[in-house]
């Protein structure tokens, strides 16, 4: 086994970041296209052009240098868009094709781009100055590289986002927390004229503000979850509103639909709400909480994009045509680490709650989230304090001597202590699916499952935890004639002095199985079960051990707090010793003999 | 995606029988007929030709009975004394028996006198079977001698003296005329030929042999004895093959089902245990009210009829087919309901024809609608309902759970009066003790007490007897458990030092 000391890699091999991917796709507003065939999405540093009917990926609009923060159809050009990123340029783009036609340079970073298709002419942007927001107004030229007369329409205004700013025809609203402005525009130079609506102190806050796409109406949502919506506009004194109620929670994001005959709204109940003059229809279990809502032109259907880093397009009848899926996993613990699939050759993470991530990395994109937990997205009643979800804690793969791909997950619910289940699934190869073969519901007294290992060939898993077991399973091979039922059942438990046991390894050819109980290892036979030997390795704790591939099979590496050592398994001597500085994790390399180590010292 | 995912109860491990297809096969025997002998019952044979009989040897007389009427048909008492090992020939025209008077005698199954008697035994006849030829049979007699006779002369024919004890079971080997294989009580199995008047082969059992028996196939002999079976192969000189151990008193009899996959034994301690003959592994059990002595299997197996010690005789008829029932049960369904259950299921759309899927609403079990739309404390209402929570408990502590995730646990069981609190408290008290259910039933146990503890002192009595209750159940688990670690204690004593030894 290379031995690889932390110096030796900074100074012979330079690791470095290739790629970064799976940004979000919905911290920014998405735009449908006016034909409505493509959803438009801003995702880190390029735009991701999705078609609505199958939700795939058909082109990326690359070339902003920082984040795309906004996307808005060209007033004059249907088959065009104008992306504004915070590496302050405005680009014009054609999305069928995917190129950058012509770029405008701000100075500052912009965080909002308005086109009006009455003035073709004109555009806002939202830049940002000294720490504020500014919504300008500028001349939609792109003849020339930079923009000069910037006019500043609205300024000083605090949390000035694509949620608090709504443009209509002839007029735009901007919202604060406690009033919000309606600019018209009377003679035909400047967006002066501004009425002010001021809410009581007591009211609740603003969150977000849409607009009548022809009348002079909009729709405010509260921080109480209550829809206002307000008419006779332009008049400061006689403007009256009405207030609807129905979420519970903070109204996240609001839309009338292009024709104006409905407000569909969202929040954290993850429900989308369509408002008609009749009532309301629900479109309920959504996944997670809507932030964002965008409608098409033609009225036909919908985006909701949610915290999960997904987009559902909804139809005008209230039904999912189709899921958009980001890279789930962002800005989450991942407890069960970053896993390989031999069957998609995709990475395994946490996804959704109480689901699995299958996710390429080479291209950024994800296969699916398969759903372990089986559990509803319920919303918290109280945002301060969130719901405990069961989550995924260890996930398992392996392929079998005939070719059958196995999976096993554990799922725990740390908070109420319960829930710990260890479920048993193989792929299906006639419906291409995975499905569940058994559920093994406290495998381990609900103490913390440290690890989860497959034997490389044989139906075969060991699981280890803090209640000091090791327990293999296997595929029941029934005792009686006829093998009718056919599931995994407990074949031995192992345990070492009442140490908790922290990780398991196989060796490469699954003859013999490594099991770590608190500073010793325990070497057995994982088919016959019987003792082989044991090493015992160090002072402190056993964090994780590994075998080594190839020609280093008969290695074990073992990791303890602050050092790693290298074990020979058939002279059960030691063969180096490092020590490290911290431990964090020990990976193994499949297909080559390399191991790597990460210490807590950069992290 | 947007689907109501059902509240999952995790079902109650229990140690259910594996329902194998030997389980469902064997298991559609009926309720056995029982019917009172004369004496201890100890041989039963069916007859190889229709109409299928039985012969029943009981005390001194062998009874013919009709397997469809489970009645004697005939009787044949002419002995003298006890009468054993009445035995058809493979034509089932001919039977022959013998007796505590040391003759043989042959019967014809439609007339009453014996047709041929044969003398030349000194001691009782246990075992009479007719010979392959069909012009001769043998028998095997406490003399300790097997004789092989003439039908026609009455003459004997063979007299084998090897066995040293009272020769007690015999067989014929099918698949060649002259092999005769005997087990005696001096332990060994013998197998004769007719041709040299030989002892061929000697196998010791290690125990009294009380029955043997040869594969159609004649080269593997079953002997039975003792509290074990063994399993010889005749072709490589009676080497032993197996042993199969599962009775705890003596095996009494065995026999092979119709067509020789399966070997059924019989044994004092009341059971009949049914093996698979490619492994010798137990398929099924059978339980018997006496101490079984003789057992016989009707061809097509629709009959097990097994004699006992005290008596009796026991008759088990396999269930008809199923299909009539399932025939008769479509039936009582009205004409109006089939027609609308089948109504467009052999519909076949046209090639043009655009196919809209019919929405399937989702059918969600009470408690799941009221979660559905947040209404908690009916849900546990809906969960408490008597026949969920006596028929299925795992429901309710499902639904428990799903309320402490929710966090609505508490919302949902404070202002609980009367019925709706009495309900909740014998559930408690009848399942707080079952190992699985304990950490959620402690949880909510705690969380019921928080809430009506500033009403406890003015509740009705009911409701404060059940709080007795189960503060009384509470405190004899607690002392279940403390006995159960000290067992456990003492138990792992026991074991490490063992493992030292």
């Amino acid at each position: 086994m290379k031995k690889k000391k932390q110096c030796d890699v900074e100074s012979d091999v330079s690791l470095y970041v290739t790629e970064t991917g799976g940004s979000s796709i919905v911290r920014f507003k998405s735009l449908f296209t006016l034909d409505s065939k493509y959803l438009l999405c801003p995702c880190g540093n390029v735009v991701k052009v999705y078609s609505t009917n199958t939700g795939e990926c058909c082109q990326k609009l690359v070339g902003h240098t920082d984040t795309v923060t906004m996307v808005a159809h060209h007033p004059c050009n249907k088959l065009q868009a104008i992306t504004s990123s915070t590496d302050g340029t405005i680009k014009l783009w054609d999305y069928e094709d995917g190129v950058a036609l012509s770029s405008l340079g701000f100075n500052t970073p912009l965080y909002g781009i308005y086109t009006l298709p009455q003035y073709p002419s004109t555009a806002f942007v939202v830049q940002r100055t000294d720490k504020r927001n500014e919504l300008c107004r500028f001349k939609l030229e792109f003849s020339q590289p930079k923009v000069d007369d910037v006019e500043v329409v609205a300024n000083s205004m605090d949390k000035l986002t694509d949620k608090t700013i709504a443009f209509s025809k002839g007029y735009f609203v901007v919202a604060q927390p406690k009033s919000f402005l309606v600019f018209c525009k009377p003679d035909k130079v400047k967006w002066k004229n501004r009425v002010r609506h001021d809410l009581n102190p007591k009211e609740p806050a603003i969150r977000c503000i849409a607009c009548h796409p022809k009348l002079e109406q909009c729709v405010t949502g509260h921080e109480n979850g209550e829809l206002r919506f307000w008419y006779n506009l332009s008049d400061s004194e006689n403007a009256t509103f009405n207030v609807q109620h129905w979420h519970s929670l903070p109204a996240l994001s609001l839309s009338y639909t292009s024709s104006g005959s409905s407000v569909i709204s969202g929040g954290h109940e993850g429900v989308m709400v369509q408002w008609t003059s009749d009532g309301k229809q629900f479109l309920p279990r959504l996944g997670s909480a809507i932030q964002q809502l965008t409608t098409s032109n033609d009225n036909q259907l919908y985006a909701t994009s949610h915290n999960d880093n997904s987009i559902c397009i909804v139809t005008s009848y209230m039904t999912v045509r189709t899921t958009i899926e980001g890279f789930t996993a962002t800005g989450q613990s991942l407890p069960c680490g970053l896993n390989y699939d031999p069957k998609t050759q995709s990475c395994v993470t946490n996804g959704k709650a109480g689901h699995l991530l299958f996710y390429f990395p080479d291209n950024d994109e994800q296969l699916y989230n398969l759903d372990i937990v089986s559990r509803n997205y319920i919303s918290p009643v109280d945002l301060e304090k969130s719901l405990p979800h069961t989550k995924i804690t260890r996930v398992g793969f392996t392929v079998t001597a005939n070719n059958e791909h196995l999976m096993a997950t554990a799922e725990y619910d740390k908070e109420n202590m319960t829930d710990q289940k260890l479920k048993m699934w193989k792929f299906d190869e006639s419906y291409k699916e995975w499905c569940l073969v058994t559920v093994i519901s406290s495998p381990h007294d609900n103490r913390n499952i440290t690890s989860l290992t497959f034997h490389p060939t044989n139906a075969l898993c060991v699981t280890t935890a803090e209640d000091g077991y090791a327990k293999t399973w296997t595929l029941d091979d029934n005792e009686d004639v006829h093998i009718q039922c056919w599931g995994w059942c407990c074949e031995s438990t192992t345990s070492y002095r009442g140490y908790a046991s922290s990780d398991s390894s196989f060796s490469q050819d699954g003859s013999v199985l490594a099991l770590a109980f608190g500073h010793t290892v325990s070497l057995i036979d994982p088919l016959l079960l019987d003792d082989l030997s044991l090493l015992v390795s160090a002072r402190t704790n056993i964090k994780q051990i590994e075998f080594g591939q190839d020609s280093n099979c008969h290695l074990l590496v073992v990791a303890t707090e602050n050092s790693l050592q290298s074990w020979s398994v058939i002279t059960s001597s030691m063969i180096w010793l490092i020590d490290t500085c911290g431990f964090n994790f020990l990976v193994k390399d499949p297909f080559s003999d390399n191991l790597a180590f990460i210490d807590t010292r950069h992290t | 995606s947007s689907r109501y995912k059902s509240t999952e109860a995790v079902p109650i491990a229990t140690a259910a029988r594996k329902h194998t297809q030997d389980y469902n096969y064997w298991r559609s025997l009926q309720f056995p007929i029982i019917v009172k002998e004369y004496g201890a019952v100890t041989n039963v044979e069916f007859q190889p030709t229709e109409p299928h009989h039985f012969a029943v040897t009981a005390s001194s007389r062998v009874e013919l009975y009709s397997k469809e009427s489970n009645e004697v048909v005939k009787t044949f008492s002419r002995f003298h004394n006890t009468a054993y090992g009445a035995s058809f020939r493979s034509d089932g025209k001919l039977l022959v028996a013998g007796n505590e008077d040391t003759q043989v005698r042959l019967f014809d199954v439609q007339g009453r006198v014996p047709l041929r008697i044969f003398k030349g035994h000194s001691r009782p006849v246990h075992v009479t079977k007719f010979c392959n030829n069909k012009q001769q049979l043998f028998s095997a007699s406490d003399d300790k001698t097997v004789r092989v006779w003439d039908i026609s002369t009455e003459q004997t024919l063979n007299e084998f003296c090897g066995h040293e004890d009272y020769v007690r079971c015999g067989c014929i080997s099918t698949a060649s005329e002259n092999t005769i294989v005997t087990g005696a009580y001096d332990h060994t199995v013998r197998m004769f030929d007719t041709r040299s008047n030989a002892n061929t082969i000697t196998i010791n059992h290690g125990c009294p042999v009380e029955s043997v028996l040869l594969f159609p196939s004649g080269s593997i002999i079953l002997s039975a004895g003792g509290h074990s079976i063994k399993v010889w192969d005749a072709l490589q000189g009676g080497k032993l093959l197996t042993t199969v151990s599962n009775h705890h008193k003596t095996i009494t009899c065995m026999t092979f089902n119709h067509d020789c996959t399966r070997l059924l034994s019989g044994s004092l301690d009341r059971h009949v245990k049914i093996y698979d003959v490619t492994n010798y592994k137990v398929v099924h059990n059978i339980d018997y009210a006496g101490s079984i002595l003789s057992m016989a299997v009707s061809p097509n197996d629709e009959t097990l009829v097994v004699g006992m010690a005290d008596k009796m005789l026991s008759i088990r008829h396999r269930k008809q087919c199923n299909k009539e029932e399932m025939k008769e049960e479509n039936l009582h369904l009205s004409k109006r309901k089939q027609k609308s259950m089948m109504r467009g299921r052999n519909f076949v759309p046209n090639k043009d024809d655009i196919v809209v899927q019919h929405h399937q609403k989702q059918h969600l079990a009470k408690y799941d609608q009221y979660f559905r739309k947040f209404e908690h404390s009916k849900a546990l209402d809906a969960a408490l309902v008597a026949h969920v929570s006596t028929n299925s408990p795992e429901i309710t502590v499902a639904v428990l759970q799903e309320l402490i995730r929710r966090d609505t646990i508490r919302a949902s069981l404070s202002g609980r009066t009367g019925n709706k609190l009495v309900v909740l408290l014998k559930f408690l008290c009848r399942n707080i003790s079952n190992v699985s259910f304990a950490p959620t039933l402690l949880k909510v146990c705690e969380l019921l007490l928080d809430s009506c503890l500033e009403t406890i002192e003015n509740v009705p009595v009911e409701v404060s007897h059940l709080f007795k209750r189960l503060q009384n159940i509470m405190h004899s688990e607690s002392l279940l458990q403390v006995e159960m670690t000290k067992l456990l204690g003492s138990m792992d004593l026991i074991l490490s030092s063992s493992i030292k030894n």
